[in-house]
């Protein structure tokens, strides 16, 4: 299969995967108890006006054409107003999405860099005590509840010590160096499982890389020990990281959720909850729609990147 | 003493898999500790009603925020007066029971999808794009879902969490089962014209099992710590029911009065994290074929 025929049919396996994800999201919202027409209508309204309402939406319609109308409004960005705030659901998306992004770009980085970091380091040593230690380090990443971490971190690093601020955020467009200062404790909670799951990745990956011929036989050609490492090692080792990060989006996201809670960030994730409370269906649809989109897009870029850095790929369905 | 070495070798081969995965097992250390760790959580869990001093949920707001070390309250009192010790016993009761549930939910849809797909091409293609929609929503969204259909409740927790990992399980058996279909024993079961199911629960199930369970004890403590998280935003287990969540969740609003109260079921859950984590690593290096 050549790479433009896989691109493609990554594509269309994406589109599929949008459209059913678009039926379990649509036909979810018809699950939500209540009717959405009497709701709008009020309690002293006469079955005429809920009636009128209903049809105004689309209601009395056949279950297929509603969905086709559904998604005419997903892809025109017509998402509907805020029963709470009666803001177009649209900008108030436009403007946590962005918040939620910064923080798990942020996060990503550091998660990568830190473990690419502690897992080097535990090849490099093994059997001795930075294997341990990096090992132990990847093991309670894995093991704690990352908000936690957060609660500890407002403790100590804002409360008793004054470092970095419990809360608060500034947008990066304003001031990108105070908005990095203010995602940084934020953006450390969220990288500490993610940090974990690519130190273990590194070290493996490493550890096999490492013990193959052509590494053994680029040492012997004498080339030196960091251009060995780096060309070699952690080229090979960079190949199942990115697919682990593409996987660990969804679990990134949900991180996210909490850690703008602790730290009192207008993200996405701060909308759903308070969406959540007020039963603001509008809202609550369309964020599992941007997520979801997200996750699509994210992990069908992460594929082409894939076979970018990695000339020698199994292209196959 | 050629002879002896010669015998105990021999033995050591004619042992089962699984008696010779547990020797290894045992000579692990972090996978001994692990197990301890385990055992501790499920004395906890299990004896929670026996050994508790209080009821999770008995008020008295005599004594509110009292320090750990007070007499009868080894760990203290939180807001309400109520004995910490207590309510984390209970909250591992909850946790332990939330992460055998979504790992039972996980494990049962995720396994039959699994051999089917690593069994026949036509299903891999639709239990693949299944898989891809599932991975798609991330666990909270499906729990905010769940929450907003249904009601925040232990079980939607449960529910949410272990569809969240189907995927995991599906991708794992998958493998197995491709790996074990291609094997001689499964293509003679083919040309006796055994049925399919039976290829699949009888042949491919017990071979798949020791990959299945290694993925549970991962799951584990994900879904321990899944709950925790939708419990601390409210969207998993309502009180008065006793949750490591809701305690940390109340412990953030009184963080500046009573930090201990932040620290112990945080605690709590590593401890019973690490175990599962500990002892499941070690089982990976036991039973998993592909690890060795």
């Amino acid at each position: 299969m050549t790479k433009s025929r896989f691109f493609l049919t990554r594509l269309v396996q994406s589109l599929i995967t949008l459209l059913i994800s678009a039926v379990v999201i649509f036909l979810g919202i018809r699950a939500l108890p209540g009717d959405p027409a009497r709701a709008m209508a009020g309690d002293e309204a006469g079955p005429a006006e809920i009636a009128a309402i209903r049809a105004d939406l689309g209601l009395d319609r056949p279950l297929v054409e509603q969905f086709l109308i559904f998604l005419k409004n997903v892809v025109t960005l017509n998402l509907g107003e805020s029963t709470r705030t009666g803001q177009e659901v649209t900008s108030m998306i436009s403007q946590t999405l962005p918040v939620t992004l910064w923080l798990a770009l942020y996060a990503v980085f550091l998660a990568t860099v830190g473990g690419i970091i502690l897992g080097m380091i535990a090849e490099r040593h093994r059997g001795r005590f930075p294997e341990f230690l990096s090992n132990g380090i990847a093991l309670l990443g894995l093991s704690l509840p990352s908000f936690w971490l957060g609660l500890l971190g407002i403790m100590l690093f804002a409360i008793t010590l004054g470092w970095f601020p419990a809360s608060g955020y500034v947008p990066m467009g304003v001031n990108p160096l105070a908005a990095l200062y203010h995602l940084t404790m934020p953006a450390i909670v969220l990288a500490t499982a993610l940090a974990a799951v690519v130190t273990r990745q590194t070290r493996a990956s490493m550890i096999e890389t490492m013990g193959t011929d052509y590494v053994r036989f680029a040492k012997a050609k004498g080339l030196s020990q960091p251009r060995v490492l780096f060309k070699y090692g952690l080229r090979n080792a960079l190949i199942a990281l990115v697919t682990i990060t593409g996987l660990q989006l969804g679990a990134l996201l949900s991180g996210a959720v909490v850690t703008e809670q602790i730290f009192v960030l207008p993200g996405i994730g701060s909308l759903t909850l308070d969406a959540i409370l007020a039963r603001d269906f509008p809202v609550i649809q369309a964020v599992v729609l941007v997520v979801t989109v997200l996750y699509v897009v994210i992990n069908l870029l992460v594929d082409i990147l894939y076979t970018v850095i990695n000339p020698r790929v199994r292209v196959s369905a | 003493m050629y002879q002896t070495t010669a015998t105990a070798a021999a033995a050591e081969t004619s042992r089962s898999p699984f008696i010779r995965g547990l020797q290894q097992l045992a000579r692990n250390k972090l996978g001994v500790i692990g197990g301890l760790l385990l055992l501790l959580t499920v004395i906890a869990a299990v004896g929670a009603p026996w050994i508790a001093p209080h009821h999770f949920a008995a008020v008295n707001f005599q004594i509110p925020f009292q320090t750990p070390g007070t007499a009868g309250y080894p760990l203290g009192t939180d807001d309400l007066g109520r004995d910490v010790l207590s309510r984390l016993l209970y909250g591992v009761r909850t946790s332990l029971w939330i992460g055998l549930l979504s790992v039972a939910v996980a494990v049962g849809v995720g396994t039959p999808l699994g051999l089917l797909a690593g069994y026949s091409r036509v299903a891999d293609a639709v239990v693949s794009r299944l898989t891809d929609v599932a991975l798609a929503f991330p666990f909270l969204i499906i729990a905010v879902g769940l929450a907003a259909i249904r009601g925040p409740s232990l079980e939607n927790a449960a529910i949410a969490l272990g569809i969240a990992n189907i995927p995991i399980i599906v991708r794992v058996v998958r493998g197995e089962a491709l790996r074990i279909s291609g094997l001689e024993f499964v293509q003679a079961a083919r040309a006796m014209n055994i049925s399919q199911a039976r290829i699949l629960f009888q042949h491919l199930l017990p071979n798949a099992s020791s990959v299945i369970i290694v993925q549970a004890t991962v799951i584990i403590p994900v879904a321990i710590i899944g709950e925790a998280m939708l419990s601390f935003l409210g969207l998993g287990i309502q009180p008065p029911e006793p949750s490591l969540g809701i305690m940390l969740a109340d412990a953030q609003e009184y963080i500046y009065r009573s930090p201990w109260a932040a620290v112990w079921p945080g605690l709590t859950i590593i401890v019973m994290c690490l175990g599962f984590n500990m002892f499941g690593d070690a089982l990976r290096d036991a039973l998993d074929p592909n690890a060795r």
